[in-house]
């Protein structure tokens, strides 16, 4: 038997994954993007004459410029949140050790475990019109409000679910932070809010713009999210897309879709690592 | 509550007072019953091994570990209930947590933006410090591209730019190489000179403490064991666990003989069967008295002959042998077995001697120290 040289072994080690990310993404893709610039058959998926008619479409109607626009907004927000929520968590984690942070960790990993289908269900009897949350309100003299299928329903399921994906690389950021240097600001006179502006915020960057970046791309994209608790009155990309699949069968349509979705997560990570190296070269 | 009497420490004005100053983790008891008072000026060194409570009284003092009993005084207001930023107490940190993304001049000026000094101020001290810390024209880099020294003059830079009545360091060189430790010894120094604060100063390392400190403290067991200047601590240390501290030791047990008569000197004779001659002062001692020996190894030396009684020979075996530099050390293994490194001259006869073979060894009365042995 002939040896790889050891120079070689990597890149013969990595052959498996390449060709099983070749094969089930990149040459779907590339499907996807042809069939964008195809016309719609009305009885195949679709018929082999150029055209840009699905794009000009797309980027033209209101009715979808107005739906990019909920899908980025929705997807910002739910990033400006998941930061919120889950710095306090990544910190905590960060700096406790054994069974508590065992524990913890569990309980932040816990909403992975659950499929998005359940966990979105969980919602709806959470914030539906007799919904925990409702009896709560009106046990409280406020009365019953519409919380369920509206943008701040997919928001608040959106963050729940994604929370784990800001925590996990803002924990490893913190934990890099000597506690020793957090002591320093503190002797020299940083409040906490000092200190998390001044230290554990700068140095922990680049965990935030990790951690951002996949919230935001995790959340432009999301189907079944919206898909529970928008209703109809909610539309984002990801659930259009699904329409045009499987309900409209317009597969060029939904290829431009799809391919427009893919360039505003492209847009995402491009100012994401602008932001980086801001951050680095600022300080 | 009885308290001591007020001690007469006026010439030298105490600028931080720890008075019975107690600390517990958990029920496990870390520091004290602790009291110590250092005056200004001062650089005092709390030496001992890890887990004695250096670093917990330190904490104690900067404010980051809570007391559970006694009071800590800085120019005789207390401060246990203060917040550590508003204790007048700088602290240095081991491996000087300075801020990574901050450059030379933001890290010195952190301290006094917190504490909202006027901007010209702000200005007038930092580059003030910048210049008597010596890192003018390092102004604007970052701690990464400094070297270890220039670090170390940052972070005491940052902690001497709110001007703290006294200044506390915690093992500042304990994970640097050797070299670059003995040369931020010499830093340590003159910064202290510079700028005339008071220091206090945590390390194990006792070649740091009596090199660098006006008075050391030995600290075991959450419990001062000794207090006295370098010289003090060195020559004449309080109990045999000091002495076993402060540098490598030949440890007997023994028991009184009976004093030589005329000479000022008591003959102990070890439970191996030798018999040794320590000056009387070593404590008042009578006949059939249990005590311990300790013996410097710097202090052994090899004899040219068997010599008088009056003269501590003894005959050990080495056991191995080494270079180190200016001395050959043969590691001999003296009467009762324990060993000990004695020095000699590389150019020497003795230096030429075999492992194996035998070397007659000596010391002088007046380097032997003698304990009263505890009853135990």
């Amino acid at each position: 038997m002939t040896g790889i040289s050891p120079r070689a072994a990597p890149y013969a080690l990595s052959v498996p994954a390449l060709a099983l990310l070749g094969a089930f993404i990149v040459v779907p893709l590339c499907l996807i993007f042809f069939i964008s610039f195809q016309e719609r058959s009305a009885t195949g998926l679709w018929q082999n004459v150029w055209t840009i008619e699905n794009y000009r479409r797309a980027l033209t109607d209101v009715f979808y410029v107005k739906i990019l626009g909920a899908s980025v907004r929705i997807a910002a927000i739910t990033t400006v949140f998941c930061i919120l929520v889950s710095y306090p968590i990544a910190y905590h984690l960060a700096r406790s050790t054994g069974a508590v942070r065992g524990a913890c960790l569990f309980l932040v990993l816990c909403p992975l475990l659950v499929s998005t289908v359940i966990r979105s269900f969980g919602w709806v009897v959470i914030l539906g019109d007799g919904g925990a949350v409702n009896a709560l309100l009106d046990v409280a003299g406020i009365g019953r409000r519409k919380l369920l299928y509206s943008e701040t329903a997919v928001i608040v399921g959106l963050t729940h679910f994604l929370v784990p994906f800001m925590a996990l690389p803002l924990m490893v950021a913190i934990e890099r932070i000597p506690r020793a240097v957090e002591e320093a600001a503190r002797s020299l006179g940083a409040r906490s809010l000092e200190v998390f502006r001044l230290v554990v915020l700068p140095l922990s960057f680049p965990g935030l713009v990790a951690g951002s970046v996949l919230v935001f791309t995790l959340a432009v994209s999301a189907v079944v999210t919206p898909l529970f608790l928008g209703g109809r009155k909610v539309q984002m990309i990801g659930t259009q897309i699904y329409d045009n699949v499987t309900v409209a069968f317009n597969w060029p349509f939904a290829g431009a879709l799809t391919t427009m979705a893919i360039g505003v997560t492209v847009v995402a990570i491009l100012v994401a690592r602008h932001t980086a190296s801001e951050g680095r070269t600022i300080r | 509550m009885a308290g001591p009497a007020p001690r007469a420490e006026a010439a030298a004005s105490p600028i931080l007072q720890i008075e019975d100053l107690t600390a517990f983790y958990g029920r496990a008891r870390a520091v004290g019953p602790l009291s110590l008072t250092v005056n200004e000026g001062e650089f005092v060194s709390l030496l001992g091994p890890s887990g004695c409570g250096k670093t917990t009284t330190l904490r104690c003092v900067a404010g980051f570990v809570r007391p559970s009993g006694g009071d800590i005084r800085v120019r005789g207001r207390s401060i246990v209930d203060e917040p550590p930023h508003r204790r007048k107490v700088g602290l240095v940190f081991q491996n000087y947590a300075l801020f990574p993304h901050l450059n030379v001049r933001d890290n010195i000026a952190f301290g006094p933006r917190r504490h909202r000094y006027p901007k010209s101020e702000i200005a007038a001290r930092v580059e003030g410090i910048i210049a008597r810390t010596g890192l003018s024209g390092l102004a604007e880099r970052l701690p990464a591209q400094l070297s270890g020294g220039q670090q170390q003059r940052v972070a005491l830079g940052r902690a001497l730019a709110l001007d703290p009545d006294v200044l506390l360091l915690d093992e500042p060189l304990s994970n640097l190489d050797r070299k670059l430790r003995q040369q931020l010894r010499g830093e340590l120094r003159r910064i202290h000179r510079e700028f005339r604060k008071t220091l206090i100063y945590v390390t194990h390392d006792q070649e740091e403490a009596l090199s660098l400190s006006d008075r050391i403290v030995v600290m075991m067991g959450g419990d001062i064991i000794q207090i006295g200047t370098p010289r003090e601590i060195y020559e004449r240390p309080a109990s045999a666990v000091v002495s076993e501290f402060v540098g490598e030791c030949l440890s007997y047990h023994g028991r009184v003989i009976d004093p030589v008569a005329g000479q000022d000197r008591v003959v102990i004779e070890s439970q191996d069967g030798s018999r040794w001659q320590v000056p009387l002062d070593s404590g008042a001692l009578a006949p059939g008295d249990t005590v311990r020996l300790m013996i410097r190894a710097e202090s052994v030396e090899p004899a040219a002959s068997e010599g008088d009684e009056a003269s501590n020979v003894f005959r050990a075996t080495i056991r191995d042998k080494y270079f180190t530099g200016e001395r050959i050390r043969l590691v001999c293994e003296a009467p009762g077995g324990s060993q000990i490194p004695v020095g000699v001259a590389p150019n020497s006869a003795d230096a030429a001697r075999e492992i194996g073979s035998d070397l007659l060894c000596r010391v002088e009365p007046a380097a032997i120290r003698c304990f009263p042995e505890t009853a135990s």
